[in-house]
């Protein structure tokens, strides 16, 4: 057996620990998994059935509010303090509000559909150990494998590599393949690789500004309405409570206010993280990232002993 | 001192002679009502004259009071609407894309002005503005229902059912504005709005910088002042939408 026929493992080896630790930098992971941290801890609060089943029923009591003001719009009319021209120009929010409440509607339940349908995974990828400390199982393996590959190779160099020495490596690669399966990535990073996929048509910059303005066309009509629409319905000796979806959608509106602004800030502040995130390797991927460096150390370490002269 | 004996004179014949060339410009209607005046006032004038001339009393311009970095409570004049034309200190929201001169705004159906586009500022507790100090938010900034509870510089202002208010965050740089022959510039960077929740800042410049620094006017012998600014807002569920600030009022100095 020559030298070099027993150093080869050794030294793949040590290119495999290198490419360990180089792979976060290469991945840009030191700038972008404490994104994805910042993602999954700001999104936190709102992954929770409670909350979407909260937004869920704002949604209804404004569709069904909005249903109503067609009614107050005609009552008005029919009372003659306005004609119905004069009402849509006076209340031309509320108007907007009518006219476009199925566009929001929908694009407000798909994204709350969209966070429904992920709590699962959110709650997967939540589990995983932090996101700031994903560069380093790759930085510190590596640098195991490397160090003490190199170790190994320098002693070589004398005639003999100490078997003890192959064994650790070889435990190392074990344990470096098993890691994967001790925090359950198999399971938690495709669901990882779904909620991405699941979200990526919601954080995007323009998803947000349209988001943002329903916002203005809902506060815009919410005030109409309050302010304007129903102040003509009683002049013209109508009551507030013949349209109680309104009332309630007024006294509500403030609270609305206080949830929706929130959750409206965090995706528009984590348009960056989430594009962070995207950026990297696909999550299903990254168990495999471990299992195949760790399989070829192991088989590197074996081969290496079985070519390492026994004591005996 | 050395005196001129012929000035009284001479200042009763300038004043005479603007009077008659203000009667010969008037309207034929207002003519005599100005006629009267005129005589009214070269009368006046006489008399002070002729007390001038008594005391012989030296008569320089007036320094400007207000001049320099101006420490002290920019005093704010609550808003007013009159039909369409609004007056004193009011709060607009540009939405994204738009520009502060053209909008689009955002309506705020709580205003008191039939434009909605203006929301009406008054002073808040401290009377207005402070600079070289800061005023800070109470802690909480809010209450159940995310309405703002900073009343320092301006009364909260109700906002699609929702109070805003305003301090100066103390974490920024103290506000500070500094008047040069009546006009007015400065930091206002720690200027901050509290909203739904939410907080926002509304500095000019920005903290990092950007943006562009608040501008005014101030009458240097009164303290009358206009000081405007706009503000971007970065990050947050109005990412995008810039805060249109005009304060008007009268700047008392720091005791």
């Amino acid at each position: 057996m020559t030298a070099s026929a027993r150093r080869w493992p050794l030294f793949t080896a040590l290119i495999i620990g290198v490419g360990l630790m180089a792979a976060p930098a290469a991945f840009q992971m030191f700038h972008r998994a404490p994104l994805g941290g910042d993602m999954i801890a700001d999104f936190e609060p709102y992954m929770e059935q409670e909350k979407i089943d909260t937004f869920r029923g704002y949604m209804d009591l404004i569709d069904r509010a909005v249903a109503e003001s067609a009614d107050l719009r005609t009552a008005v009319v029919d009372g003659g303090s306005l004609t119905a021209e004069q009402y849509d120009t006076q209340f031309l929010f509320a108007k907007k509000l009518g006219d476009e409440w199925v566009t929001i509607n929908t694009d407000m339940t798909d994204l709350l559909d969209r966070m429904d349908a992920n709590m699962d995974n959110y709650a997967a990828v939540a589990a995983l150990p932090p996101f700031q400390l994903f560069p380093w199982f790759f930085v510190l393996p590596g640098a195991m494998v490397a160090g003490l590959s190199g170790v190994l190779l320098w002693r070589s160099r004398e005639g003999s590599t100490p078997r003890a020495g192959l064994w650790a490596l070889a435990a190392l690669g074990l344990a470096i393949v098993a890691a994967p399966a001790v925090f359950q990535m198999f399971t938690r990073a495709p669901k990882g690789g779904d909620m991405i996929e699941s979200f990526r048509p919601m954080m995007t910059h323009e998803r947000v500004q349209n988001v943002q303005g329903y916002f203005v066309t809902l506060g815009g009509g919410e005030g109409q309405l309050r302010v304007g629409a129903i102040a003509a319905h009683e002049a013209a000796g109508g009551q507030a409570d013949d349209f109680p979806a309104i009332a309630e959608f007024s006294a509500q509106w403030p609270t609305i206010v206080g949830e929706f602004n929130p959750m409206i800030a965090t995706m528009s502040d984590n348009i960056d993280n989430f594009e962070a995130v995207d950026a990297m390797p696909s999550f299903p991927l990254f168990p495999w990232f471990f299992v195949v460096p760790g399989l070829l150390v192991g088989g590197c370490a074996l081969v290496a002993l079985r070519r390492s002269p026994s004591p005996n | 001192m050395k005196t001129h004996p012929h000035t009284p004179r001479l200042a009763v014949a300038l004043l005479g002679s603007l009077a008659l060339l203000t009667v010969a410009c008037s309207d034929d209607e207002s003519t005599s009502d100005t006629t009267a005046a005129a005589v009214e006032t070269t009368a006046a004038a006489v008399e002070t004259t002729a007390a001038a001339a008594e005391t012989t009393v030296p008569v320089t311009d007036a320094a400007p009071s207000f001049e320099g970095d101006l420490v002290g409570t920019f005093a704010i004049d609550a808003g007013t609407c009159d039909g369409t034309a609004v007056s004193g200190s009011y709060f607009q929201m540009v939405q994204p894309g738009g520009t502060p001169a053209d909008g689009p705004f955002i309506p705020n159906a709580d205003s008191a002005c039939a434009d909605t586009n203006y929301s009406l500022l008054a002073p808040g507790t401290d009377g207005g503005l402070i600079t070289g100090d800061f005023q800070a938010a109470p802690d909480p900034a809010f209450d159940a229902t995310g309405n703002g509870l900073a009343g320092g510089i301006v009364a909260p202002v109700t906002f699609f059912a929702v109070a805003f208010a305003a301090a100066t965050d103390p974490t920024g740089t103290a506000p500070s504005v500094t008047a040069t022959a009546g006009e007015l510039t400065g930091d206002l960077s720690a200027f901050t709005a509290y909203y739904g929740a939410g907080i926002f800042n509304q500095g000019a410049p920005k903290p990092d910088g950007t943006g562009t620094a608040p501008t005014g006017t101030i009458d240097p012998a009164t303290g009358v002042y206009m000081l405007e600014w706009t503000s971007l807002i970065v990050g947050g569920s109005f990412d995008g939408f810039t805060g249109v600030w005009h304060l008007e009022g009268t700047f008392t100095p720091a005791a």
